[in-house]
C-alpha cells in the first residue's frame, strides 16, 4: 500500500513519527523605526482542528537590523492577555531565530507584534517573515 | 479509456482558520490521483490531513500532509495512493487567511 503527496511518500495515519512540519504563515517583509509596537498580523489557532493536535508549535522568523537598533517580535496571546513568545534581533545581516510556543489546549487568537529600540529615528528594524511551524514528534 | 471506479470533482471555499472536509469516495480503486488546486487570489491552504475509511463510516488517525503544503494561490498538490483499499479518503484542508479550492480525483 503506498499513498503520496506531490510523489513523496508519506506516512500510515499515527499522526506522529516521522511526520513533518507543518507552516502556519504570519508575516512577510516589514520594517519599523517606530518604539511602539505595531501589529502585523492576527491568527486563531485551535487545536480542535486536528484529529490529532500538534505537540509542539515554535514562532521561527528571520530579521535585522541597523548598527545600533535592537527589533523585538512578540507573538501576543489576545485570548490570554499575555505574551506567548519573544525573539530579539541586533544582527545586521538576516537571521532565523525561534521560540517555543505553549501548544494551548483551546482555541487562541494571536497577535504578531514588532518594534525596535536604540538608533536614530530612521534607523530600521527589518523583519524579513515569521511563521508557526508545528511539529508532531 | 477505462472506466473509473472513481470519478468526482468538488469547488469549495475555506473560511479563514477553519477546517474543511472532503470525503473523496475513492470506492475500491485500486490505482487514483486526487488533484487539490488553490484557486483563491491570495492567500495559502495552510494545513492539509488525510484519513482513510475502509467502509467510509469509521475513519482513521490523520496523516499531516507537508508536502506541498503550504500550497501557494495558482499552485496544485497531487494526492496519490495505490492498493489502498478504501471507500473514502478524507482530506481535512485549512486556510489561516482563507481561499478557495478546487478538486478533483479519478481511479480504477
Amino acid at each position: 500500500m503506498s499513498l503520496y503527496v506531490n510523489g513523496t511518500a508519506v506516512s500510515g495515519g499515527s499522526g506522529g513519527g516521522s511526520t513533518g512540519p507543518v507552516l502556519v504563515p504570519l508575516a512577510s517583509a516589514a520594517s519599523t523605526v517606530l518604539a511602539a509596537d505595531t501589529a502585523l498580523a492576527q491568527v486563531r489557532f485551535d487545536p480542535a482542528d486536528y484529529e490529532t493536535p500538534p505537540t509542539s508549535i515554535t514562532l521561527e522568523a528571520v530579521g535585522s537590523v541597523v548598527s545600533g537598533v535592537t527589533g523585538t517580535l512578540t507573538l501576543y496571546d489576545l485570548t490570554g492577555s499575555a505574551s506567548a513568545a519573544s525573539l530579539a534581533w541586533t544582527e545586521a545581516s538576516a537571521t532565523r531565530k525561534t521560540a517555543s510556543v505553549t501548544v494551548p489546549g483551546t482555541a487562541r487568537t494571536y497577535e504578531l507584534r514588532w518594534r525596535k529600540a536604540g538608533g536614530g529615528s530612521t534607523d530600521y528594524a527589518l523583519l524579513g517573515s515569521a511563521q508557526l511551524r508545528l511539529g508532531w514528534s | 479509456m477505462p472506466a473509473f471506479l472513481c470519478r468526482y470533482s468538488k469547488t469549495l471555499t475555506l473560511a479563514p482558520g477553519v477546517a474543511q472536509d472532503v470525503d473523496v469516495p475513492i470506492d475500491g480503486a485500486r490505482s487514483w490521483c486526487i488533484v487539490v488546486k488553490n484557486t483563491g487570489d491570495t492567500n495559502d491552504v495552510t494545513a492539509l490531513s488525510l484519513y482513510r475509511s475502509p467502509l467510509g463510516t469509521l475513519f482513521g488517525p490523520a496523516t499531516a500532509v507537508t508536502a506541498g503544503i503550504p500550497l501557494a494561490h495558482g499552485d496544485a498538490l497531487e494526492v496519490r495512493g495505490e492498493h489502498e483499499p478504501l471507500t473514502t479518503l478524507r482530506l481535512r484542508l485549512t486556510s489561516t487567511s482563507g481561499t478557495t479550492v478546487s478538486l478533483e480525483a479519478a481511479g480504477w
